[in-house]
């Protein structure tokens, strides 16, 4: 099956045009921009300081890490430059019932015994009468509550060396931090409004935009990273939009940041609130908050109320509404337009997923670099893998919502009755009754994560492996009392999380 | 085989009961299966253990790495099973006559090779080909990095280095064994694990709380989704062939006028079988056909079975779980059947059912996994069939059929960028699929376009260290025969 080579050269893309700055503009950039080095190809960002920027995302997931090493990026420069702190999961408070609050740790519980899953062996000791929440035997977990952070030990058989961790930062200053660099590195910044969106007549590809002063930039493959609004991905090609709100209601949110009191802990907040959600996010400088809600619910005073009267410290500033609809472009990529960021959708960053799915965008993309013709087989693969990520973060998203036991509220009431997802609804049931924790090999969230949203929000398995019934009971009190207290000493002996941000990465220090 | 009767479960009845429906190895492994684990807590009964299959086995033959369950579950060392089983070590398959007549390929699945800077050796290999215009040196550079496929090919053998630096820690091999001998194995392990052996007529079935069956039927259930078209066979002749005989590190599968010939050594001679499609050829034809590949050996042990290659749709429905050939047949290459009781084994420990809970999910968690298993396995050993570019009109025909989206998306996005496709639950790694992709002659279009900024001098020279490091590696390794006369001594 010997197939004809193309001369790649002949058809390669010679020029990129990167529409719109921000963090998915910029990390796009700096990510092409490196990883494209070798090519003679021409980047150009067109970005306009009439236009703001979203910039909420600030709290992100561990796979950042990767990205930003595989650029050679420093992570103390960046932590410094972005003034970050360190995230070792999600606060979540009041999600299950009022009073409630669990963490969602970026790290394991317990130790498997026998081939079998801790959670197996933790259910089995529940059922006999151990009263120990699973949270305990979760190094990152304890440890974030009680504001400690250490790296990850290199030794595998050592506790600390259970969790990963990923940052909280300015979403602002990370783009700006790579906007520095990627034009170090030989990307164009073109300053200037893009009023006008050229198509090829023959196959409706974008040819080029036309900014406001009248230059016309061409390119072979665009890359939108305009926001809501997808200026070529849906102004100029109609691409459509699938709407989730019959999932994820919530269309509206205030964000605003506020001072600092108290040393903050190396965790993000998301606290139930009476229709909607209020994020936490503390950085070294100040803290990010919003509140996420749904307008049917509550009215916009009311949310903006809600907000600024549930702040740890003064407000710096007026609450910025924004307004929005959970969903995705029916395709993220549609002829040369590829849709980053939240042009190709908007998932509410109840698990700070938006800088992840730009990550994602953007590997994935790097992964099916197409050529300057035929790139329509390209583009269904791109969409194929960006919509099964989609859907599955969207599952898990859901999951927060319909696992409430809450009566005091009828958003809440009306979130546990709505019609789930058939895919999560099986995942559910398999969880309830045997502890069968979703496992897949592509998606964000692995079994840990799922496993501390379920039994957060108090959905406990009524059975478990049966091969636990062969482990004696007190060998298996035993065993358990002996991971809690290794996490205990663990927790003990690892540095507070400011200590540790304050030596390792303060702010302004490169 | 002794048989041993007990007749009955122990008296204490008590305890949920698991009855064993079948014989041979599926059956005798399924048993000490959930004898070890369940230990004390429950009763597992084998019913037919000792009696001859309606059907043989398609299991004659198997190969085992160290962590398989199968291996865990016989409680025997590798080389135990070696000495015991009539068995040899493999290194993969030899597709012989593959992708055409006088060519052949190895399916040899060794450790992922070392990536320089994040970029896989094909895109380098490639961008360096497509630099000297010509994409035909593609395939022959990269076979020369394919150090399990080249150890394999010479008929060399060592075990695995610890060491990194030593090329022969990327080797990953197997045990070739007798699947006649190896249920053997499983049968003293299950027996002394407190397997009950339960005569046929009895009760035993009635209150079980769960019942594993393990034989295909002479007639196939309706929900068995048909491949034998897919494959182009449909009946087996199988052979066992005595004499001594040089014992390479692989199994050989050779696609004749009317299917596909498998030939796998064993110590005391090998086994050979012929998967024909008996449409167009009558069983003497076949017989004719494979006696014609073995020479004037001496032969023994003759079979002739129906090959119903498939699978259930629903392999555990209420109480009862079907595995092994009840449930799913692919045939010999690649040993794919052992592979699919493994797996089958896997899944269905890690989703016992408790008493008292609704078996409904468990039930519905393992169908899914199970169609993810056979969908992925019989994808990979489609490959070759579609791939094939042999001049027979069976096999012509065989690349015309159609192919599954799951296949046609991997090929398809190889050949386009070099990138093999990862779905959930993937069996094998991204540099196997690449192995033979390649191997078949799929040459992709484009490289990843990070290795334009390589430099390619360094890289190629690199390369070529690596390349020399395994030509020294495999001079110096011992013929695969002569190190299997060491261990076994």
């Amino acid at each position: 099956m010997e197939r004809k080579l193309n001369s790649t050269a002949a058809h390669a893309i010679k020029n990129i045009v990167i529409v719109g700055g921000g963090t998915a503009g910029w990390m796009t950039a700096a990510a092409l921009g490196f990883k494209l080095a070798g090519r003679s190809i021409d980047i150009t960002l067109i970005e306009s300081a009439e236009i703001g920027t979203v910039g909420v995302g600030e709290a992100t997931l561990p796979h950042i890490r990767f990205f930003n090493e595989s650029m050679g990026i420093s992570e103390r420069e960046l932590m410094a430059r972005t003034k970050a702190t360190f995230k070792l999961g999600i606060e979540f408070v009041n999600w299950g019932k009022l009073g409630d609050a669990y963490i969602h740790p970026f790290g394991d519980y317990g130790e498997p015994a026998d081939g079998l899953d801790f959670h197996h062996l933790w259910t089995k000791a529940r059922i006999a009468g151990n009263s120990a929440r699973i949270c305990n035997y979760s190094y990152p977990v304890m440890a974030a509550k009680a504001q400690r952070f250490q790296l990850p030990d290199p030794d595998p058989a050592s506790i600390k060396s259970t969790f990963g961790y990923a940052f909280q930062f300015d979403a602002s200053l990370y783009a700006k931090f790579l906007s520095s660099l990627s034009q170090e590195r030989g990307v164009r910044r073109v300053e200037g409004k893009i009023t006008d969106t050229s198509l090829d007549s023959e196959t409706g590809h974008v040819r080029s935009v036309t900014l406001e002063n009248g230059t016309q930039i061409e390119g072979d493959l665009f890359i939108d990273c305009s926001g809501f609004r997808g200026l070529l991905i849906e102004q100029a090609l109609a691409t459509g939009y699938d709407d989730w709100s019959q999932y994820l209601p919530c269309n509206r949110a205030f964000a605003v940041p506020c001072e600092i009191v108290d040393p903050v802990g190396p965790y993000t907040r998301a606290t139930a609130r009476q229709a909607g959600w209020q994020w936490r996010i503390p950085l070294q400088h100040r803290i990010g908050n919003g509140h996420v809600y749904c307008s049917s619910y509550i009215s916009d005073d009311e949310a903006r109320d809600t907000l600024l009267n549930n702040l740890e410290g003064p407000a710096l500033g007026e609450p910025r509404q924004l307004f929005f609809t959970t969903g995705r472009r029916n395709k993220l990529w549609n002829k040369n337009v590829v849709a980053i960021g939240l042009s190709g959708g908007f998932l509410e960053p109840l698990e700070s997923t938006s800088i992840h799915l730009i990550q994602q965008g953007i590997t994935t993309l790097l992964e099916l670099f197409p050529d300057a013709e035929n790139m329509a087989d390209d583009a269904d693969e791109y969409n194929k893998v960006m919509q099964l990520e989609f859907e599955r973060i969207r599952d898990f998203l859901v999951l927060h919502y319909v696992a409430n036991q809450r009566d005091d509220a009828p958003f809440w009431r009306d979130m546990r009755n709505m019609a789930w997802p058939a895919s999560l609804k099986e995942k559910f049931a398999a969880f309830t009754n045997r502890g069968i924790i979703p496992d897949y090999d592509i998606g964000v969230f692995l079994p840990p994560s799922w496993l501390a949203v379920f039994i957060g929000q108090n959905i406990l398995p009524t059975g478990y492996d049966p091969r636990a019934d062969t482990i004696d009971s007190a060998a298996l009190m035993a065993q358990m009392d002996m991971i809690k207290a290794k996490v205990a000493m663990g927790v003990d002996s690892t540095r507070w999380h400011s200590d540790f941000v304050a030596e390792y990465c303060p702010a302004g220090s490169q | 085989v002794t048989k041993t009767e007990t007749g009955a479960f122990p008296a204490s009845n008590a305890k949920p009961r698991y009855v064993i429906k079948g014989s041979g190895l599926a059956a005798w492994s399924a048993a000490k299966m959930l004898a070890d684990a369940l230990g004390g807590s429950a009763d597992v009964g084998i019913i037919g253990g000792d009696e001859a299959p309606v059907l043989p086995s398609t299991i004659s033959h198997l190969a085992l790495d160290g962590e398989s369950i199968l291996t865990e579950l016989s409680g025997k060392t590798p080389l135990e099973l070696i000495r015991s089983c009539n068995g040899g070590f493999t290194l993969g398959t030899c597709l012989d006559g593959w992708p055409q007549s006088a060519q052949r390929v190895f399916h040899a699945p060794g450790e992922p090779l070392p990536i320089s800077s994040g970029i896989a050796a094909h895109n380098i290999i490639l961008k360096a080909a497509l630099a000297q215009g010509d994409s035909a040196h593609f395939q022959p550079l990269y076979e020369q990095l394919r150090f399990q496929a080249r150890c394999a090919a010479g008929g060399k053998f060592a075990p695995p280095a610890q060491d990194r630096q030593s090329p022969r820690s990327l080797l990953r091999p197997a045990m070739q064994i007798d699947g006649d001998l190896f249920a053997a194995v499983m049968r003293a392990a299950a027996l002394e694990s407190g397997v009950s052996i339960l005569p046929f007529g009895g009760e035993h079935e009635t209150g079980a709380h769960l019942i594993i069956e393990c034989d295909v039927s002479e007639i196939p259930p309706a929900d068995w989704q048909d491949m034998r078209a897919d494959f182009g066979y449909d009946h087996c002749l199988s052979v066992r062939v005595s004499g001594s005989h040089d014992h390479p590190p692989y199994a050989m599968a050779r696609p004749l006028d009317h299917g596909l010939l498998s030939i796998v050594p064993m110590q005391d001679g090998m086994i050979a079988s012929y998967c024909f499609d008996s449409a167009t050829c009558a069983p003497s034809a076949a017989k004719a056909a494979l006696l014609s590949q073995l020479g004037k050996a001496e032969i023994r042990d003759e079979q002739y079975q129906p090959l119903s290659i498939g699978a259930v749709s629903q392999p555990w429905r209420g109480n009862q779980v079907q595995i092994s050939s009840a449930a799913a047949i692919l045939g010999p290459l690649y040993n794919a059947d052992a592979m699919l009781l493994s797996m089958q084994l896997d899944r269905l420990i890690r989703l016992l059912p408790q008493g008292g809970h609704d078996m409904a999910v468990t039930a519905a968690e393992y169908n899914r996994l199970c169609a993810i298993d056979f969908q992925q396995l019989s994808d990979f050993v489609r490959l070759p069939f579609v791939c094939n570019q042999i001049a027979v009109p069976h096999w012509a025909a065989l690349r015309e059929m159609p192919t599954p989206e799951t296949l046609r998306r991997r090929i398809e996005r190889f050949a386009s960028n070099g990138r093999v496709v990862k779905y959930d639950g993937e069996i094998f790694d991204g540099q196997i699929w690449t192995d033979m992709m390649i191997a078949l002659g799929i040459t992709p279009r484009r490289y990843d376009p990070a290795a334009d900024a390589l430099d390619m001098q360094q890289m190629m020279g690199r390369l070529g260290k690596m390349v020399q490091a395994f030509d020294q590696t495999i001079a110096a390794m011992p013929a695969h025969t002569e190190y299997l006369d060491q261990v076994k001594a």
